[in-house]
């Protein structure tokens, strides 16, 4: 599919007829496990209702800090852990291990749980395995949730990967791509906003064409990497 | 064969206009500061460099020298023990060669605009093989000259390497005592890169200065964290980022130096086309006073240098939450490099 329609909404609120993914502009982390269990059996009726691609907001799941996407017929596509856990919930939680990219009909998704997205190796790993379009959501506090936070994460994802990064948090949300997708060339396709909801495009057609002019993933230097794999993995 | 002769005689002729005797000759004698900046170092006052530069041509090679001097005599009368110079600056020697505009049309068969520039290989190999010598010479005698007249480190930006039938971009690094104290070739490929037929480099060199053990990304290295993630495994902990205007954008410099948590010192070659201003120092944002991760940054697209202090010791002191995921770092992140190539891009 070349383009779809994505909205960010409040929890369960009612999308647009043509919207392809819907994505929850979720303040809260949902810990209980019964009601988590209850949680994730609405997102998936509302998936099947409205017909859409839904992305959750962040809950428990086994021991993981989680996001999941379902699909048009209410099922669950993927469940994605976090692979690096906050402070708060590192005594509580454990980390996820490998990462899941889910190919569906609109484009190929990542799920980025939480302070993932600060993490370039995530990204890269995920754009690596063929994804196009990244939904980080974080739980972070006002302070801390600012312009620069902003630009060394979602932006830098989007810049670096050649990929869409849907970047939402307790307080924001923003949407970020390849600058050469943006008409003022900034790399936001969604500046900084907390107006819900919100509807934007996302193309991948016009995604690979970009990757094509940038070649940013293309360049990538195999023999590098190969000659200094002990350094890649170090974790500084 | 007109043009084999004409190359040969303007090898030859390049050989007496530019000597290393001259080169060494003019620096020393119009070297006006007598600091040494290098003398004594501590982590907690290192002065560094950037140099912006505008193309320029030069007539002779006074004139080329005259330019470079005043760049580096102005960064060490403010303190510099390193100075970084832009991308590709070993380059600007070449102007001047008698007709290199002229050379520049015949190697690209009359388009030299930078928007359709591409050369012809045989033509490029064949000024390649008359000129290495003289761009070589010159870029190792001008800047090993100037860091030793000046006791002070020079990035030397970079210049074009012609070993074993290869071209690199090389940034070499020459110490006070003016000699290589090392060198890293561009591990990434721009658009003249490609054009030039450059090959990659497959290495990142951590070069050790008494200053701290230093990294260059050169101009689209820093696009890829992993170059930043290789040299700060290995131990560096200055990094330089010599760049052409169309390399890398200031915002994507600010975010390493964050990603990081380093000072990234660029140095950018404005080809006049862009408004990219990149030219600066960058740190992570608390060291900087207005929180933006800049600690001094160009603001016109002129030639110049800025320099400014840097504490390495605040570095140490910067929170940090510890992470580690072994599993994943080992797992998906590593063999997603080591898949076939063709899947890269593929999906």
């Amino acid at each position: 599919m070349d383009g779809f329609f994505t909205e960010i909404l409040f929890s369960f609120q009612k999308p647009a007829a043509d919207t392809g993914l819907v994505v929850f502009f979720d303040r809260n982390v949902h810990t209980d496990q019964a009601e988590c269990k209850q949680y994730i059996a609405k997102c998936a009726q509302y998936a099947a209702k409205y017909h859409v691609y839904l992305v959750s907001g962040l809950f428990f799941h086994q021991g993981n800090l989680c996001l999941c996407m379902f699909g048009p017929d209410g099922a669950p596509l993927c469940r994605q852990g976090a692979l690096y856990l906050p402070a708060d919930f590192a005594n509580l939680l454990e980390p996820d291990t490998s990462i899941s990219v889910v190919n569906t009909e609109l484009s190929n998704f990542f799920l980025c749980v939480g302070c993932d997205i600060t993490h370039p190796q995530v990204i890269r790993a995920a754009a690596l395995k063929g994804a196009q379009v990244i939904v980080n959501v974080q739980n972070i506090s006002f302070a801390d949730d600012t312009n620069e936070r902003l630009m060394y994460s979602v932006w830098e994802a989007a810049q670096s990967n050649e990929v869409y990064v849907i970047g939402i948090t307790s307080n924001f949300y923003a949407v970020s791509c390849p600058a050469l997708l943006t008409r003022s060339r900034n790399g936001y396709l969604v500046a900084k906003n907390t107006y819900v909801p919100t509807r934007f495009g996302l193309n991948t057609q016009k995604l690979m064409e970009t990757r094509k002019q940038s070649g940013i993933l293309a360049g990538l230097n195999r023999k590098l990497m190969e000659n200094h794999q002990n350094e890649l993995v170090n974790e500084l | 064969m007109i043009w084999k002769i004409w190359l040969q005689l303007l090898t030859f002729y390049m050989s007496v206009k530019v000597t290393p005797k001259k080169i060494i000759q003019y620096i020393e004698s119009h070297t006006k500061t007598h600091k040494n900046n290098t003398e004594f170092v501590t982590p907690e006052t290192i002065r560094m460099s950037c140099v912006q530069m505008k193309m320029q041509k030069f007539d002779t090679l006074e004139a080329y020298l005259s330019q470079l001097l005043e760049l580096v005599q102005t960064a060490v009368e403010a303190g510099s023990q390193m100075i970084v110079f832009p991308e590709l600056t070993g380059l600007l020697a070449g102007t001047m060669i008698p007709g290199w505009e002229r050379i520049l049309r015949w190697m690209t068969n009359g388009k030299a605009g930078m928007q359709d520039l591409k050369f012809i290989p045989a033509r490029l190999q064949a000024v390649t093989d008359a000129l290495q010598g003289y761009f070589y010479e010159s870029y190792l005698e001008t800047f090993g000259a100037l860091a030793r007249t000046h006791h002070v480190y020079i990035v030397a930006g970079s210049c074009l390497f012609y070993e074993q039938g290869k071209l690199y971009n090389r940034s070499v690094v020459l110490g006070p005592d003016g000699q290589p104290a090392g060198y890293q070739d561009k591990t990434t490929l721009g658009g003249i890169d490609c054009l030039l037929g450059v090959t990659p480099g497959e290495q990142m060199n951590v070069i050790p200065t008494s200053l701290g053990k230093l990294a260059i990304g050169i101009g689209s290295d820093h696009i890829y964290f992993e170059t930043m993630q290789i040299a700060k495994a290995a131990g560096a902990k200055l990094f330089a980022a010599p760049s052409l205007d169309t390399g890398i954008s200031a915002e994507l410099l600010r975010c390493r130096a964050n990603q990081f948590r380093v000072y990234l010192v660029s140095s950018q070659f404005i080809t006049g086309k862009y408004e990219n201003l990149a030219t600066g120092i960058y740190c992570p944002d608390e060291l900087a006073k207005t929180n933006e991760g800049t600690l001094i940054h160009a603001v016109t697209n002129g030639t110049g240098v800025l320099t400014t202090r840097i504490n390495l010791s605040k570095l140490e002191l910067l929170s940090s939450y510890p992470a580690s995921n072994t599993v994943f770092m080992h797992g998906d992140y590593l063999s997603g490099y080591l898949q076939p190539e063709a899947d890269f891009i593929n999906h």
